[in-house]
């Protein structure tokens, strides 16, 4: 059996450092946390390099540890606390679960599939999401961006599904609200 | 008769949503895992209240602005991950195995 030393990390990095960063980039939007969670994938990938039996060709397993620093990244994250204030929906709702007036959804103008050509748009709704406690951010990050089914979100951050559905519905309240007060008022 | 009326009247509480939980079933409806009659009793609140059906309808737009966004990349080109990058990360690698 080939026993693989720093050499060959050093020959992976420059091969495949490239193809993880853009792998990450699509999961993390931000650059910097993209480029430590790829560093941390080798530090990882060293550690355990005596468990590499090279079954798997180094790429597979590479993305396989990446995929797991990825979801860390955003079980991190979930376990901040949300603050009352962004967990209390009576902003939204009257104490008879009425619609508040000012925040009763209003129709949008041109609400189609081209808005998102607009990079201005596109901007607003990552601020947008950016906004949100981020343990929301985390679980809807995790539902779009990774693409993950409910329950296993609830597995990966520890969560219930009632307690998922809720994330889900306050994000959603925040996000409409954000996107009408930041684009559809503004314009 | 009036006791008839107020047996209509907590007979139609018992079916009729509040927009709170119209909105909460509406996300939670993208999931599958509503039961029968909370359906029923989720389209007869849309059918009456033009705001959560507004909610319905946007929440399903921001659905698939999420999705799209996921797959739009607004960083620079990342194929030129510096050289200077790359050795970093090898130092720090090379500092681990020897600190192991």
């Amino acid at each position: 059996m080939k026993i693989l030393d720093t050499p060959d990390i050093a020959k992976w990095v420059d091969e495949y450092a490239a193809g993880l960063l853009k792998r990450a980039m699509f999961k993390i939007s931000d650059t910097e946390i993209a480029k430590d969670v790829v560093q941390d994938t080798f530090l990882a990938a060293t550690e355990k390099l005596h468990t590499f039996k090279g079954e798997s060709s180094p790429k597979t397993w590479l993305y396989s540890i990446l995929n797991f620093k990825i979801i860390d990244y955003y079980r991190s994250k979930a376990r901040q606390t949300v603050s009352p204030a962004s967990q209390s929906l009576l902003k939204f709702f009257t104490e008879t679960g009425e619609w508040n007036d000012p925040k009763k959804p209003r129709a949008w103008e041109d609400d189609d599939s081209h808005i998102l050509d607009d990079p201005d748009f596109r901007l607003v709704m990552r601020n947008c999401l950016e906004a949100l406690p981020e343990k929301w951010n985390a679980c809807i990050s995790m539902k779009y961006y990774l693409d993950k089914k409910g329950d296993e979100i609830c597995q990966d951050l520890g969560i219930t599904p009632t307690n998922l559905w809720q994330i889900i519905h306050r994000s959603k309240l925040n996000l409409r609200d954000c996107i009408e007060t930041n684009w559809y008022n503004d314009h | 008769m009036s006791n008839l009326k107020t047996k209509i009247y907590k007979g139609m509480n018992k079916v009729m949503l509040d927009c709170e939980t119209a909105s909460l079933f509406v996300a939670q409806k993208d999931y599958s895992k509503l039961s029968i009659l909370n359906r029923i009793k989720l389209w007869l609140h849309l059918l009456t209240c033009k705001h959560c059906r507004e909610f319905a309808r946007q929440s399903r737009s921001i659905t698939y602005y999420m999705k799209v966004l996921g797959s739009i990349n607004e960083n620079e080109p990342v194929h030129k991950l510096s050289d200077d990058q790359k050795k970093h990360i090898i130092e720090e690698v090379e500092k681990q195995q020897y600190t192991n």
